[in-house]
């Protein structure tokens, strides 16, 4: 790890690691220890059950006396996520307080998942349609998990064929 | 004072932690009887509210005798003395008492006329005085306490005390129980007490003279007593007798005659000085009670259980005696509160940008604004109560204790001015805040 890098830190990725919580997975990037590759698990009984979401988070040098930085890096079809992947959280924003965690941020976007807030929206069209005909706006959630699910799958299965032909022809 | 009292304060005068010896060396006498030396026998213990097991730098000349604490010894000989034969102070004999070494009390009546009261030895007591002055009559010297322990920098102003030189004297009997017993006054060089023309002072039905002295020695048990209420101060005269407080603070007017309540201290009596109060522990109490040993396991098996600073995740400890805070090493492990919620935390520097109050921070953990301070460990242990902890602290002052020490002091009224009262942290003597006083402390653990 980088030289430098706060003591908080260091034990909050340590943790991490050896106590993963489940369904999401948190990596630390190897070149930059403040960056870290994400993985959440869409919840059951949730239209994004099935889907495995992608999502960056970086600690700014503040960190922890400022909030980290996430964004979902997989499209997800969510009142509180728009397009980008921009997260509407409060302890994101002016709830951060620094006895959050990492750990404790990434539980917060799974249980957001669990229950979107169409009433504090970052994607309006999409919260629009969650009030207007919550059960069509489930469907598309559902729609996406799945499509999404599936090109990880492909892109998952055409990166392992690369690899292997890689290793094949070094 | 006594060879056997003075060698016992000497003995212990040497690296300024003068309780941890004297109470440990209380155990080892294992005092349990009159069949011991006569010279081990302990009668009980003083201690000033506001002082936490030493006083702070300064005041070397009078460090031998002014302490944080006292313990009173059967001396060598008996010291007592008992009220015995009153005079005119304008008669030849009265001249003469009050010129002599004999012990006596001059009472100033209107224009001049006064009488003496002649006191004789009493073989069967011994007296402790205790006052501000440095003089050798003086057994155990107090100075006004500063609340918050900030004397150093104070280069107090003797002038402005309100603790008399001869401020009270203290009789005890030298056969067992060692019923010891309070009285306004003490004897000054001359081995007399003068009571000034503003004092209080009346004849009672014996015929004896009594009064009260200027600003008055009040007596208080809160859990009360054989003898007295509980959390009812009373106001103790020259001559020992209970009376009710004044009106306020120093007026002329004696308060009301107490019946069925008496002088005597029993564990737990508080002796109000106008300016420091004593807490008296019997000898019984103190073979029972917590010692610095006790308290200092208690420390270390609460950084045992490694506190975290939930912000900057490093483990906090309380430190040793030895090594007081100011080390720059320890700093990062000084733990912090917050006064309202009793998050415990380390030193950091975040504050909640949308709750910008003055003096106020915002707790990382539950968001509330209060203030933040220093936690430091209660460490004289005649103010525990029950067994040594760590669980509460008190407010504003950051001084942790036990559940049981601080749901104890803060119901007991220490007086205040003229005519108030309010509740005190005993460590160190600055009056609580808030709605309890107190603050339940709640650590965050390496999960």
């Amino acid at each position: 790890m980088s030289g430098g890098l706060p003591r908080r830190i260091i034990k909050e990725t340590q943790r991490l690691i050896a106590e993963p919580v489940p369904g999401i997975k948190a990596e630390p990037h190897e070149e930059n220890a403040r960056y870290f590759r994400v993985s959440i698990v869409g919840p059951r009984e949730t239209p994004y059950c099935g889907g495995k979401f992608k999502l960056e988070l970086f600690l700014p040098e503040e960190y922890p006396m400022a909030a980290p930085k996430v964004r979902f890096m997989t499209k997800i079809y969510h009142p509180n996520v728009d397009k980008l992947g921009r997260i509407c959280l409060d302890i994101l924003k002016d709830k951060w307080s620094p006895a959050l965690q990492i750990r404790t941020v990434l539980l917060s976007i799974q249980a957001l998942l669990s229950a979107p807030n169409p009433d504090d929206p970052l994607a309006n069209d999409v919260a629009e349609q969650w009030k207007v005909d919550e059960n069509k706006a489930i469907e598309t959630a559902k729609e996406w998990t799945r499509t999404v699910c599936q090109r990880q799958i492909v892109h998952t299965s055409l990166s392992g064929l690369y690899k292997s032909l890689c290793a094949r022809y070094q | 004072m006594t060879e056997t009292a003075e060698e016992f304060l000497d003995g212990d005068g040497k690296n300024g932690q003068p309780k941890a010896k004297r109470l440990k060396a209380i155990e080892d006498v294992g005092m349990t009887s009159s069949d011991n030396d006569d010279k081990d026998t302990i009668y009980g213990a003083l201690v000033v509210l506001g002082y936490n097991g030493s006083l702070p730098d300064g005041d070397q000349l009078l460090k031998r005798r002014h302490r944080s604490s006292y313990v009173l010894q059967k001396k060598g000989s008996p010291s007592g003395v008992q009220p015995f034969k009153l005079h005119l102070a304008s008669s030849n004999t009265g001249m003469q008492i009050v010129n002599s070494e004999a012990h006596s009390v001059s009472y100033t009546l209107s224009r001049g006329n006064a009488v003496v009261v002649e006191y004789s030895r009493d073989p069967t007591t011994d007296m402790f005085q205790i006052g501000r002055s440095a003089d050798s009559k003086i057994d155990f010297v107090v100075m006004d306490t500063v609340p918050g322990n900030k004397r150093s920098d104070a280069s107090q102003d003797t002038q402005k005390s309100t603790i008399s030189r001869y401020s009270c004297r203290i009789i005890v009997d030298r056969t067992p129980p060692h019923t010891a017993r309070v009285f306004a006054a003490g004897f000054d060089k001359s081995s007399n007490i003068f009571l000034g023309e503003k004092a209080p002072k009346w004849q009672n039905e014996e015929n004896m003279m009594d009064g009260l002295t200027t600003n008055g020695v009040l007596l208080m048990n809160p859990k009360g007593g054989p003898s007295c209420q509980p959390i009812i101060w009373r106001e103790i005269s020259v001559c020992g007798n209970v009376y009710g407080l004044r009106k306020t603070r120093s007026i002329t007017e004696k308060g009301k005659t107490v019946e069925g309540e008496s002088n005597v201290l029993l564990d737990g009596s508080l002796i109000d000085l106008c300016g420091a109060v004593l807490l008296w522990r019997s000898a019984e109490a103190l073979k029972e009670m917590e010692t610095l040993d006790t308290i200092d396991q208690m420390r270390e098996g609460l950084n045992a259980s490694r506190p975290q600073c939930p912000v900057g995740l490093t483990t906090l400890r309380f430190p040793s005696q030895s090594e007081q805070p100011c080390s720059s090493v320890s700093s990062n492990a000084q733990p912090y509160v917050y006064l309202k919620c009793g998050h415990v935390h380390g030193l950091h520097s975040w504050n909640s940008p949308d709750k910008n109050v003055a003096d106020k921070r915002t707790c990382p953990m539950c968001l509330q604004a209060s203030s933040y301070v220093p936690l430091s460990l209660g460490r004289e242990p005649a103010f525990y109560q029950g067994d040594a902890g760590a669980t509460h602290a008190f407010v504003p002052c950051g001084h942790v204790s036990s559940e049981e020490t601080v749901k104890f002091w803060q119901q007991v009224p220490i007086p205040h001015g003229c005519d108030a009262f309010q509740a005190i942290c005993p460590f160190c003597a600055q009056p609580l805040e808030g709605e309890d006083g107190f603050v339940k402390l709640i650590f965050s653990n390496d999960e």
